[in-house]
């Protein structure tokens, strides 16, 4: 409410004057001769306290009286929600939006948040309407804008829930504010019902402001002092490499909040059985590493839970991880079998690839002669195309998902490689320019390969600076290929021609290579990138992709993927993403993932099981790191950040039109006119027994 | 009759009795108000058989022939009937309160003085009709008494006696009242000044006193303003003058009950003399004397 003319209000003085007068006449009796007292002896206690009461009313009335008339010099008016508000009570909106994200499980939040989400259902006027919303990094509207609180209620008792999901309060508020301005009443409240995390405010929502005359109102039911251990920068060592003799478990416990704690104990669970137990003691504000071993683990994923003690938030005290041991996968080179040749050709990549700690895969020699195998990887290393059947099966191998790589050297004729491989590859052995065998001999000058796909996934990991210098082997012959559609050129000989071909064909892989892998054609074997050039390959070959040992709360998850991979490390034939695939949350209830190929939405931590008709697998899920972290802002300032500086209604620049100021002004009359009905009900009680007839004794 | 209001009368006619105290001689008062209050009046109607020649006027028929004045019928041959003052032999008492309540007032003249005025009119107006006049005063009891006399002094000895009433102590109407009716041995017109603060039938059995004895009684209850509004504007500790008790009162809280009682309780003088054939008159000792003496002449006519 606004005044017009606020100086009146010193009118209010006034009022003053009878309260003065009515002290003043209070002073100190004097004492009055009087003929008889015969008659005021007469006169009953209960007429002089009937008397003292219409005094005080005739008081009060004169008092009221001039307020009153002070206040409606002073010209009164009103907003127009205040207005509404005075004339006829508006409906309002409450909006409740209630965080359920994890850090509100620490103590009796989450207990306390839902009885004052109650509270304010229940203390909603009737005709108020009421809306229910849960918010944390996700927000679902619960309950509508309704004018029965007891669906709230409702929901509030029984549908709603804690999650492990993360806090973000933007879209929350973003969410809250189209229920207020839907509603459709002409006030709205949003109750902001939150620990008031400082991770839950992100800094691209600081630009949104609520609509006009939203109001915000904070309820807090976090804390100053807290105290939470959570299990952070966990890191698997060693699951890539042979064996998995190697694998270490690393990790950190954190401590937020305001509290030492002592004689913590961190515990390792391996598939269900406790494996090691560590006792800590970490000052606030610090993390203790840990570091847990993990021999002898066979071959496949193994579920792993490091759990911490801590019973304030009980949510983040484990960390899950499906910690995966790989098998080596079998790699075979054919060759010729040639008794003139001191050495296999094969002799580098046996050195470069049967590594103990180092390689993950395992390279045996075979015989042209010998049958093909039917699982693992194929080396076709400077051997003939071999018959038609012979190339027939091993088309069906790559189609069916094989990794094939094709070593051209100088036992690989043109015409017999166009033949046989050319026949359903889209490489070809152009002649030989120097030599009519169509492969280059060394000779003084060499090539080198310097045009690589920096960004295919075989020279990615040389693409940050010393990680690998190709430029640096000299290539002294190679043969001169062609590459048809369907074939990708990865590296290049500084001369043009191809040096690293790939073809996809169906779910296979197929990689050809222009000169020996031995050092009969160039030095590669000679330099540091060989090793890990050819473990790329054979990587690329095998679809290899890095296993994910946990996932966070929120995340999406491709089941067909992760089958997929599965389905790859065992060196099984590949899944079809088509397959029907069945996945149970940590609940152990199924998720509506129909197919390998849909995803599904990671919302709780835990082991997700995917499994389909072939195979199953692990998906470890864990809350959000930040979420462990408490610290809490303050709820007030957190609130009027979002407000909206804007007036509710009618901006101060727009004049108001005349008719609408006098309307919003008329409060002013009514007070006059209450105020003259004071001063006549004060005339009327002052003259009460004052009648004429009584008003004088007739003499 | 006790509430009568003579309505054609200008008050300006008739002397504030506040100014009536400035003047030392009570003889000279009476004297002023009642040559002025009968100055004011068009004829005196109160004719008969007297010594003192009035006028002349022209016979009527039914005159009796013995008031012929054949003197003048012998110089002017025509019938003239000889009219004198009027003169009786009454006796009237002029009986005065003097109780310490009657030292009261709050306009400058007390009850007391009013009444000592009243009295002397009232003996100045009766002597001047050749009555035989007499005083008395009294609180709880008979303090001068002056037996009614026509004789020339009396005039002055009951002047001096009103003159020298001075407030006494409590009253004790009836046996007062009582004592005065036993010494007053010839049936005559009593006039009773008083407030009458008492018990109601202590008063009322004082006056049936007096009437009994075939008194014509006339009772003037004189009251001061203040008494009859209750207008005190502030609280404070009310003294009765008589007993001393106190109490302290806020006049705003009992005016309107006051103001009941006490004209419940004049109601009820009013209705107990006129069933005992008296007159009672209230006066308000801030007004004029002559209401009372019109009541006095009024009475007065009616008995003669």
């Amino acid at each position: 409410m606004n005044f017009v003319n606020p100086l009146f209000f010193l009118g209010i003085l006034a009022a003053a004057v009878p309260i003065l007068l009515h002290l003043i006449k209070r002073e100190h009796a004097r004492k009055m001769e009087f003929p008889t007292l015969m008659f005021l002896r007469r006169i009953s206690r209960k007429t002089i306290r009937y008397q003292k009461l219409r005094h005080l009313l005739l008081l009060l009335l004169r008092v009221l009286a001039f307020i009153l008339i002070a206040l409606a010099f002073a010209r009164p008016y009103l907003e127009k929600s205040q207005a509404s508000a005075a004339f006829g009570r508006v409906a309002s909106t409450h909006v409740i939006a209630l965080d359920n994200s994890m850090s509100m499980g620490y103590r009796d939040r989450w207990e306390r948040a839902r009885e004052a989400a109650a509270e304010i259902a229940r203390s909603a006027s009737p005709g108020d309407k009421v809306a229910l919303l849960e918010f944390s990094d996700r927000v679902s509207i619960k309950t509508p804008a309704t004018t029965d609180p007891n669906e709230a209620l409702a929901e509030i008792e029984d549908g709603i829930e804690l999650t492990d999901r993360g806090t973000h309060y933007g879209q929350a508020l973003k969410a809250a504010e189209g229920i207020a301005l839907s509603a459709g009443t002409g006030k709205s409240i949003i109750y902001w019902i939150s620990d008031f995390q400082k991770s839950g405010w992100i800094a691209e929502d600081q630009e949104f402001r609520l609509s006009a005359g939203i109001e915000l109102r904070p309820v807090d039911v976090g804390s100053e002092d807290f105290s939470n251990l959570a299990i952070r920068d966990v890191r698997v060592e060693g699951s890539d490499a042979i064996a998995a003799e190697n694998i270490r478990l690393k990790a950190s416990v954190a401590c937020f909040g305001t509290q030492d704690r002592r004689n913590v104990r961190v515990k390792l669970f391996v598939d269900g059985r406790m494996v090691s137990e560590r006792t800590i003691d970490i000052s606030r504000g610090e993390s203790r590493g840990i570091d847990f071993p993990l021999p002898g683990l066979a071959a496949g994923v193994h579920p792993a839970v490091l759990e911490v003690q801590d019973p304030d938030l009980t949510r983040d005290n484990r960390f899950y991880l499906a910690v995966e041991a790989r098998d080596k996968t079998p790699v075979y080179a054919v060759e010729n079998p040639d008794p003139r040749r001191r050495r296999s050709p094969s002799y580098f990549l046996a050195k470069a690839l049967n590594v103990d700690n180092l390689s993950p895969y395992r390279l045996t020699v075979i015989s042209l002669q010998d049958p093909l195998p039917e699982r693992g990887l194929l080396i076709w290393n400077n051997a003939t195309g071999g018959n038609e059947a012979m190339q027939r099966k091993l088309r069906d191998f790559v189609r069916a998902g094989g990794g094939l790589a094709v070593v051209v050297a100088d036992s690989s004729q043109p015409a017999d490689f166009n033949r046989s491989f050319g026949s359903w590859l889209p490489v070809k052995i152009a002649a030989a320019p120097a030599e009519s065998r169509g492969r280059v001999r060394p000779a003084e000058d060499y090539v080198l390969l310097t045009d690589v796909r920096m960004d295919h996934p075989i020279f990615r990991p040389f693409s940050k600076p010393h990680s690998g210098v190709f430029s640096s082997a000299r290539f002294f012959g190679h043969a001169r290929i062609s590459v048809g559609p369907g074939a990708e050129v990865l590296a290049r000989f500084d001369n043009g021609d191809p040096g690293l071909v790939s073809v996809n064909l169906e779910k296979g892989r197929v990689l050809v290579f222009a000169s020996s892998a031995d050092d009969a054609s160039n030095d590669l074997p000679m330099k540091a990138v060989y090793a890990p050039l050819w473990q790329q390959m054979l990587r690329y070959l095998e679809d290899y992709r890095e296993r994910r040992f946990w996932f966070n709360v929120g995340e999406t998850l491709s089941p067909g993927n992760l089958i997929k991979e599965t389905a790859a490390r065992r060196a099984l034939a590949r899944v079809d993403g088509s397959e029907a695939v069945v996945v149970l949350d940590p609940m152990r209830q199924r998720q509506p993932a129909a197919t390998a190929a849909d995803e599904i939405e990671l919302s709780r931590a835990g082991f997700y099981e995917i499994r389909t008709m072939k195979l199953s697998t692990l998906a470890a899920v864990n809350p959000l790191p930040k979420e462990s972290d408490l610290v809490r802002g303050n709820a007030e300032e957190m609130a009027a950040g979002w407000i909206s500086s804007e007036r509710a209604a009618f901006p101060p620049q727009e004049p108001l039109p005349a008719a609408e100021r006098d309307k919003r002004q008329r409060i002013w009359s009514l007070l006059l006119i209450a105020a003259m009905l004071f001063l006549i009900s004060e005339l009327m009680l002052s003259n009460f027994h004052l009648t004429p007839g009584e008003s004088a004794i007739k003499k | 009759m006790s509430t009568f209001q003579p309505p054609a009368l200008q008050a300006t006619r008739f002397i504030d009795p506040l100014t009536l105290t400035r003047i030392a001689s009570l003889e000279l008062i009476a004297r002023t108000v009642v040559e002025g209050f009968i100055s004011g009046l068009h004829r005196s109607p109160h004719l008969g058989f007297s010594v003192n020649f009035a006028e002349y006027r022209p016979y009527r028929p039914g005159d009796d022939i013995r008031k012929i004045d054949w003197q003048v019928y012998g110089r002017t041959d025509k019938f003239f009937v000889k009219e004198f003052e009027g003169e009786t032999n009454t006796g009237i008492h002029l009986i005065l309160d003097c109780s310490r309540s009657m030292s009261y007032g709050s306009r400058g003249i007390t009850k007391l003085e009013y009444g000592q005025f009243l009295a002397a009119c009232l003996g100045y107006f009766a002597f001047k009709q050749r009555d035989a006049v007499g005083f008395i005063s009294y609180d709880d009891r008979v303090v001068e008494y002056i037996p009614a006399r026509g004789s020339i002094g009396q005039l002055n000895t009951v002047l001096h006696a009103v003159e020298r009433v001075r407030p006494g102590e409590k009253t004790d109407f009836a046996k007062s009242l009582i004592h005065v009716s036993e010494r007053l041995r010839r049936r005559g017109m009593v006039i009773l000044i008083s407030d009458l603060y008492d018990a109601p039938d202590q008063v009322m059995n004082g006056l049936r006193h007096l009437a009994f004895r075939g008194n014509d009684l006339i009772v003037f209850q004189v009251l001061d303003p203040a008494e009859l509004q209750f207008d005190f504007p502030d609280a404070a500790q009310f003294v009765d003058m008589e007993t001393r008790a106190e109490m302290h009162v806020i006049p705003d809280f009992v005016r309107q009950e006051y103001r009941r009682l006490l004209k419940s309780q004049i109601n009820e003088y009013e209705r107990e003399c006129r069933k005992d054939r008296m007159d009672f008159a209230l006066i308000d000792i801030s007004q004029p004397l002559d209401s009372a003496l019109f009541t006095y002449l009024t009475r007065r006519e009616q008995l003669y």
